[in-house]
């Protein structure tokens, strides 16, 4: 296993989040947190980067524990984080802000570099000497992306990569972690836009007040209404 | 790809520090000219300060650290020429070695050991923020200080004067016109140095982390080891600038180590601008001539220095290297207008 949860629990000071969370990922798998607002998908995203330590549980990555590692460690140990909210450099240039984040990892093929980050991204290349806060919203996603990318990891984590983006602007993004799976790159993906996520996931675990109340495929999730309306919302 | 310079450098942006330069290099004919060599001296000064200024800015306006430790490792660099020129003086060796007045020996020695007083001081104070560092490195500072005044053999609170003739390598830099070039040509290359590591992958990741750490961190980033060697790099920097100090004035003293001297550094790369490598260069400048305008008039000059200083800074928020921003905005604006 790529990523194995195990009775992960969290929270902030006394307000407990998650409540013995179970997950696995497989190489080259992609996943989605669903559930709703509050549910404990961004804690379980914080856990996992290591800007929360649990406070019970095991994270094993790649077979060793982070639970109790530093962020820049995890980060360099293969798990690649696209934050809610983009969260890109405004001070720094499109050029800066992927370039900071260049880790070369020696156990790969074909590892991301700034130039192949450009060609995946194409819009980048033009605005490679814009400062961070004169990017659109969809831009500043493609930057948040590709900065991760820089960071080769072997699991990539995006916690509401589409939110606010323009519809044409959401199908673009869709259409990239499209081809990172195809790429063979595993994801954990949140995001609330359910009928790109059957499209592209392999499973989806649902949480429910802390707790993983579902799990399965995307056909399952699709035949059943009944989880849909009870986690879902929709 | 990923080591080369993140941002390249432009010659609009060469072209203030180049000018800055100039100007000082041309200090000494002027002064010649006019038959007023009391103005190299100012331009010494100048030129040491403003080493200072750009090396605690690297911490300040790069990493967002405001240090108040700067002066005590400001002397510590002067302290180490002077003590090495008495040990020269007197023939008495330091341990095993010969004392020395060759900078050439004594200003990497400056470096080194302000640099690893920055990193015992750093060590301890960058495991805390805002104004725990702020306070942190104000007790380092007072620290040293009053470890300068406790060295008695060394002159304790009077200071240390360096009675030897100063050199580097077999020039003689005592004459004050020698000196002045020297003291620019650090200076020069402190600019170069601190702008290459400003652009540099190191630098970016260190602006990052100063605008916001726990997404620096998200991306591998490690503030702590970052902030740690860009405060060695500017504590080395700073103890040559007291170095230069000490060797040009012929003497060393707690005074310039005290906490208000960390002060005034601070107020220099604000004055000047913090965003950009020679901003604090011209801060320094114009802070050392109204500090010398201003005296001249009143006893009560840092009423008016402390009214000039809020006004540039409130009308001009990239300090007064942003001077040339604004009032090219200005024209452009009544040009609209016309």
């Amino acid at each position: 296993m790529l990523l194995d949860v195990r009775g992960l629990e969290a929270g902030y000071g006394p307000s407990k989040v998650l409540f013995g969370l179970d997950l696995v990922i497989a190489e080259g798998e992609v996943v989605t947190l669903l559930g709703r607002n509050g549910m404990g998908k961004s804690t379980t995203v914080k856990c996992l980067s290591g800007l929360l330590r649990p406070t019970a549980g095991e994270i094993l990555f790649k077979g060793a524990r982070i639970d109790r590692a530093p962020p820049h460690v995890i980060a360099h140990g293969g798990l690649g984080l696209v934050p809610e909210g983009r969260h890109i450099f405004a001070n720094l240039t499109v050029r800066e802000n992927l370039l900071m984040a260049a880790i070369r990892r020696g156990d790969r093929k074909d590892p991301w570099t700034f130039e192949r980050v450009l060609d995946f991204f194409p819009r980048l290349a033009e605005r490679l000497g814009n400062g961070g806060a004169q990017l659109s919203g969809g831009e500043q996603q493609m930057l948040a992306i590709g900065r991760a990318l820089m960071t080769n990891p072997d699991l990539l984590v995006l916690d509401e990569a589409t939110e606010g983006l323009a519809p044409l602007i959401r199908q673009q993004i869709w259409r990239k972690l499209e081809a990172l799976k195809a790429m063979g790159l595993a994801m954990i993906v949140i995001d609330k836009e359910l009928d790109a996520l059957l499209g592209l996931a392999d499973r989806h675990y649902v949480i429910e007040k802390g707790e993983i109340v579902w799990r399965g495929d995307s056909a399952a999730l699709d035949a059943d209404k009944t989880a849909q309306d009870a986690y879902l919302g929709v | 790809m990923a080591d080369n310079p993140p941002h390249p450098v432009r010659w609009r942006d060469a072209l203030p520090p180049a000018i800055l330069i100039a100007t000082l290099a041309a200090t000494p004919l002027v002064a010649t000219a006019i038959g007023d060599p009391f103005l190299v001296k100012v331009a010494t000064r100048v030129v040491i300060f403003s080493i200072a200024a750009v090396a605690l800015n690297f911490v300040l306006g790069f990493g967002g650290l405001v240090s108040l430790c700067h002066a005590g490792l400001f002397g510590v660099g002067g302290y180490v020429v002077g003590v090495l020129a008495w040990h020269d003086f007197n023939a008495e060796p330091v341990w095993i070695f010969h004392g020395t007045s060759n900078l050439a020996i004594s200003l990497p020695l400056a470096a080194m050991t302000s640099g690893l007083a920055a990193a015992a001081v750093g060590a301890i104070s960058l495991r805390t923020s805002g104004p725990y560092f702020l306070m942190i490195t104000l007790a380092f500072n007072q620290m040293l200080y009053y470890g300068a005044i406790a060295l008695q053999k060394y002159g304790g609170e009077d200071g240390l004067q360096i009675m030897s003739d100063v050199s580097l390598g077999p020039f003689d830099v005592s004459n004050r016109y020698r000196f002045f070039y020297l003291a620019l040509v650090v200076l020069s290359a402190t600019l170069l140095l601190t702008g290459r590591f400003v652009r540099s992958r190191f630098g970016v990741a260190l602006r990052a982390a100063a605008q916001n750490e726990t997404r620096a961190i998200a991306v591998g980033i490690d503030p702590w080891v970052y902030r740690l060697v860009a405060f060695v790099i500017s504590g080395a920097l700073v103890g040559v600038a007291g170095a230069l100090l000490a060797a040009g004035q012929q003497f060393v003293s707690p005074v310039d180590m005290s906490w208000d001297r960390s002060g005034d550094l601070v107020v220099m790369a604000v004055l000047g601008g913090i965003g950009v490598v020679w901003g604090p260069a011209l801060g320094a400048a114009v802070f050392i001539v109204l500090e010398l305008v201003l005296s001249s008039w009143t006893s009560h000059w840092q009423l008016a220095f402390g009214l000039l200083v809020v006004l540039i800074v409130v009308t001009l928020r990239g300090g007064l290297a942003d001077l040339g921003r604004a009032l090219a905005g200005a024209r452009r604006m009544e040009a609209a207008r016309g």
